[in-house]
């Protein structure tokens, strides 16, 4: 029988796995999320990744940026193709040589890809499933997703007279991913890349399936300035509205708390032109007053004060 | 109504629009997502963003049954999701009407360059026999023109009717005059009320499942197949330029291809079907003037295989694959194709 070797190649081609040269946008949260993820896993994993704006800009013909094992798959199926790569590591014996994570946006995390999302982690697959959050299809022209907050305005939630901008609450997806007894379910930001670095650490040591969210704010379709990335994502922790935690087990057992006196949430909103429309009117403010209790209930909700 | 210059998605939203439409349902995808970034600005259309394509074709499958003019509009990707709902819309008899903007495939293949590799797709995706109509035009004012088609062909045999487009022609921009003047057809079904109905996929008898019985299936399928041939002769349009030179061969284009193919208009006859789908009558007794016969499309040969297997006789076939169309290497292969 001929083997193959499963892990990357042992030479250092470049200083991190996701190599630079890639087509993302100035200030791309994503970019810098998938960087901090690659980096903390190590060469020994392998990689699925959903069709969306990491998979467009990492993998410009005639290059990739993956230095690892990478399986782009359709826009609704990492979850089932990591399932397949992880059972087969198994059924080979050599789980032990690499580490299997999926990975997908919000919409190919939150809407489409639920239900491989879903069967993966039923089943106990030893997978870290990584969602890197920028709250809408960004790739296909900024439309609204599961994970869009609310009253935010997208192209297929626009603003106008018989409209606020996106009507539904985010989807609580940590809580759903939870609600599968999995042992490890976090949130993190790219405003805190060694947090990110510690979580994916730590999930890879434990067995069976991981969900790990990641909030990387996306200038081109939040119409913030590129240079304020990692500000937008910091006031959207201190404000509330992005809770950051660990919940193990089913338990919240870490939690980034917010400063006293909080945030209001304007002070998130009014950097990011898919806010811009609560502002422009008397009425907006009734709108805003709405966004600051989803921030009070989600501070209350994981005891972030 | 005046001239407007439209892209061809936004003509076809707005034709939606003036044929009734009042539900829409679709999930974001290049090159077709600029037809739901209109619909949501429309204050009469119901639109629902679903969480993919399967959710979205069932979603205006149940609207239709309840009682309105319902639309889809999607790429290839997303029409394959669609598939196994498609075969069920055709058993129940639902109105509805897809829209499949093509991009290169298999599978995410060239994002997005136009193709037109799901025409036997359209025909043969689902699983078990079904008839659909298909229309595949060509320019802005033809997208205008038949998606008002596709609403009224829906409406008369109670089935998906299929409007192909391409990221090319769907992304055009040209000058149209909406025209008022089609003719509407009313809505073929009462809604669904507090009355007993029954809408089933299993094989049935008025409507009521009916699994066991050999005979029935094969009546329905006939009187299916036999209703879907007698509406889309309704609909038969196609495009026939006879060239003005002597000329033994027929060069047969369709679709964002064909706008290229005109350019060959004195050295051959044209012929471009419009409704692709049941394949147009007449296209026998024109191919029967011709010794050659030669199908420009962009994928392997899926239409000459059908004009083939429609005509029996052989036919030549020049692929344009890979989402390029260009005149220069246009007319170097159908030159290599005319000395072989």
């Amino acid at each position: 029988m001929t083997t193959t070797t499963v892990t990357g190649p042992k030479e250092q081609a470049c200083d991190t796995l996701l190599a630079a040269g890639h087509t993302a946008c100035t200030g791309c949260g994503e970019a810098l999320a998938a960087k901090l993820v690659l980096g903390a896993a190590g060469r020994d994993i392998i990689v699925t990744d959903a069709t969306g704006c990491l998979e467009v800009f990492t993998t410009r013909f005639p290059q990739s940026s993956w230095e690892v094992p990478f399986i782009h798959s359709l826009f609704e199926n990492s979850a089932a193709v990591a399932s397949g790569v992880e059972a087969a590591l198994k059924a080979l014996g050599r789980q032990n040589e690499a580490k299997v994570i999926a990975q997908g946006g919000d919409g190919g995390t939150a809407d489409i890809g639920l239900q491989a999302l879903s069967g993966m982690l039923e089943r106990g697959h030893n997978v870290l499933y990584v969602c890197y959050d920028n709250e809408a299809y960004m790739n296909t022209g900024v439309q609204r997703s599961g994970l869009t907050p609310f009253d935010c305005m997208t192209t297929t939630s626009p603003y106008g007279e018989y409209s606020w901008g996106n009507k539904h609450n985010k989807k609580d997806m940590p809580g759903i991913a939870a609600a599968h007894g999995i042992p490890y379910v976090a949130t993190a930001s790219v405003a805190f890349p060694k947090d990110i670095e510690n979580k994916v650490k730590k999930a890879l040591t434990i067995p069976g399936p991981k969900y790990l969210q990641i909030h990387s704010p996306c200038p081109l379709g939040w119409r913030s300035n590129p240079h304020l990335t990692i500000k937008v994502a910091k006031l959207a922790i201190e404000t509330g509205l992005y809770p950051v935690f660990e919940m193990e087990n089913g338990k919240i057992t870490k939690v980034r708390k917010v400063k006293t006196p909080k945030t209001p949430v304007e002070e998130y909103l009014k950097i990011q032109g898919r806010f811009a429309h609560l502002f422009k009117s008397p009425k907006g403010q009734e709108e805003i007053q709405k966004i600051q209790e989803i921030a009070d209930r989600n501070i209350e909700k994981y005891g972030l004060a | 109504m005046p001239k407007q210059l439209l892209q061809g998605n936004q003509a076809i939203a707005m034709a939606a629009e003036s044929a009734g439409l009042k539900f829409f349902a679709g999930y974001p995808i290049t090159p077709a997502s600029e037809i739901i970034h209109e619909m949501v600005n429309k204050r009469h259309i119901r639109v629902l963003q679903m969480e993919d394509e399967i959710a979205s074709i069932n979603a205006i499958i149940g609207a239709s049954l309840a009682g309105l003019k319902t639309m889809t509009a999607t790429s290839g990707p997303g029409f394959s999701l669609m598939q196994e709902s498609i075969g069920m819309a055709h058993m129940m008899e639902v109105p509805i009407v897809i829209v499949n903007v093509q991009r290169v495939g298999p599978s995410t293949g060239m994002p997005t360059l136009p193709a037109q590799g799901d025409v036997i797709q359209c025909i043969h995706g689902s699983h078990g026999d079904y008839f659909p109509i298909v229309f595949y035009p060509n320019s802005v004012a033809e997208l205008y023109q038949y998606t008002i088609m596709a609403f009224n062909a829906a409406e008369e045999s109670l089935s998906p009717v299929i409007l192909l487009s391409d990221g090319y022609i769907s992304h055009l921009y040209e000058t149209i005059t909406p025209s008022g003047d089609f003719e509407i057809k009313v809505r073929s079904r009462s809604p669904l009320g507090s009355g007993n109905r029954h809408f089933t996929g299993l094989s049935h008898e008025d409507s009521l499942p009916k699994t066991s019985d050999v005979d029935n299936y094969r009546r329905l399928i006939t009187r299916l197949q036999e209703k879907q041939q007698s509406v889309a002769q309704r609909y038969n349009y196609y495009e026939y330029l006879e060239c003005s030179k002597d000329t033994d061969t027929l060069l047969i284009s369709y679709g964002g291809l064909s706008r290229a193919a005109y350019y060959f208009k004195n050295d051959f006859s044209l012929y471009r079907p419009i409704r692709m789908f049941p394949v147009v009558e007449e296209i026998r007794s024109i191919a029967s003037r011709y010794k050659r016969i030669l199908v420009m499309e962009m994928n392997t040969g899926q239409y000459a295989h059908e004009i083939e297997r429609i005509l029996h006789r052989n036919i030549e076939n020049i692929p344009i694959l890979g989402g390029r169309i260009d005149l220069t290497e246009m007319k170097q292969k159908i030159k290599q194709k005319m000395n072989e």
